[in-house]
């Protein structure tokens, strides 16, 4: 049953992923949830901020064909190795653009869970129930070892 | 006797006479604003003939401008440094799990063309630096040789695609077992072997001479990585990738430097 349950958790979320909602009900994601959830126990170890340029290279959002001015304000943490866990909150001109970049991180995690398989296997559940949502012009991504605390913060 | 009061008198004299000059000097020039003069640039700090199993020489530190044109070619840890020493420029070439042995077939850089391998991912331009750093996913394997002449085909393979850089190898930042062994890391992942590995290095960078940066020995502490400075044992905390910065910045090489080092290894000179 549980191998039924986790792949389609997986494409729930990723097919999620996206979808514009109507704004009046789901505003955009804000810094202060994003603080929350940095601080909610959702992560198994300390996670790290980086600097907006690194992510924009990590997220290879210039391939995606975004321009560097279009992402307006950036909170971003990531593990510095131990693991796969972190939180982005990625702001950007416009809700088009945002779903972009959201595009984007969809491949990236897509991207983490092949490369860490055969590496390091306990990660790889952690990103295949990937949190990755666009509201507005925000994407949010996250990659938590529980989930629970994180989802009852974002879907109250 | 005579002599040692001649003597003493000398210097006596002396004495007196470079006061009177300072006090003179104090008194009768006009007060002028002292202007530093830069000095003139070091020498290059290559010791000859040079031995390129030890790590390059302390040197005055560059900025990180210096790293603009350089590739970090690696594993996850060269990721980490990648992505929270500061580093702010260069290209991360590094995939997680990568070894000297798939480093020609591993396909995970992307790029607008595809996904390549680290090495197919070189040739798409001309850089002035590459470091090198692998080592670690490898301690599992048994044959010491096998892993000596992967490490040399990967600096010649590194050297056709980059004939104009200067390609860095660095010796293994050593683990913290203990947090190893709580974090359910592999068994095999000792600094015993590790140091192995380390002279194998060593032994690389003389045969294809390539300069060395000795980064066990700045992060070894009785052997092991400093518990605080991991959380994995294996991986350093974002904290701790700005000494590898550092160490870096302080320890280069130009182009003109190392031939100097190549021919006078060769005893060309």
């Amino acid at each position: 049953m549980k191998r039924l349950l986790l792949p389609l958790l997986t494409l729930v979320v990723l097919l999620s992923a996206c979808s514009p909602a109507p704004s009046s009900e789901t505003p955009g994601f804000s810094s202060g949830l994003a603080e929350q959830l940095l601080g909610c126990g959702a992560f198994s170890e300390p996670i790290d901020p980086l600097t907006p340029d690194i992510a924009w290279g990590l997220y290879r959002l210039s391939a995606a064909g975004l321009a560097r001015e279009q992402m307006t304000d950036t909170i971003a943490y990531h593990s510095s190795g131990a693991t796969c866990e972190e939180l982005s909150l990625l702001t950007f001109t416009d809700e088009k653009t945002a779903q972009t970049a959201a595009a984007a991180l969809k491949e990236y995690v897509s991207d983490q869970i092949a490369a860490n398989r055969d590496y390091r296997p306990a990660e790889v559940p952690k990103l295949e129930q990937a949190y990755l949502m666009c509201r507005e012009n925000t994407v949010l991504l996250l990659v938590a070892n529980d989930y629970a605390p994180a989802l009852a913060l974002l879907d109250p | 006797m005579l002599s040692k009061l001649l003597s003493a008198l000398t210097a006596a004299t002396c004495a007196a006479l470079l006061m009177v000059t300072c006090t003179a000097s104090t008194q009768l020039l006009p007060a002028v604003p002292v202007i530093a003069v830069p000095e003139p640039p070091s020498p290059p700090p290559v010791l000859l003939p040079y031995d390129f199993s030890q790590p390059v020489p302390q040197s005055e530190p560059v900025g990180t401008e210096y790293f603009a044109d350089a590739a970090f070619v690696g594993d996850s840890r060269t990721d980490g440094f990648c992505l929270f020493s500061g580093v702010g420029g260069g290209d991360n070439l590094t995939a997680t799990g990568l070894s000297v042995f798939t480093l020609s077939t591993k396909q995970t850089i992307k790029t607008d063309e595809g996904t390549l391998t680290v090495l197919d991912a070189l040739e798409r331009k001309s850089y002035g630096k590459v470091y090198l750093s692998l080592g670690v996913n490898e301690l599992g394997y048994s044959n010491n040789d096998a892993f000596y002449a992967a490490y040399c085909a990967a600096i010649d393979a590194v050297r056709t695609r980059q004939p104009d850089a200067v390609i860095y190898v660095q010796t293994l930042i050593p683990l913290n077992e203990g947090r190893i062994k709580a974090s359910g890391g592999a068994s095999y992942l000792t600094n015993q072997k590790l140091c192995v590995y380390n002279d194998i290095i060593r032994r690389v960078a003389r045969e294809k001479q390539v300069p060395l940066l000795d980064l066990y020995s700045v992060f070894a502490v009785d052997g092991q990585l400093p518990e605080d400075f991991s959380r994995d044992g294996v991986h350093l905390t974002a904290a701790h990738y700005a000494i590898q910065l550092d160490y870096f910045k302080t320890h280069t090489v130009s182009l003109p430097q190392l031939n100097t080092a190549i021919q006078s290894a060769e005893g060309l000179i």
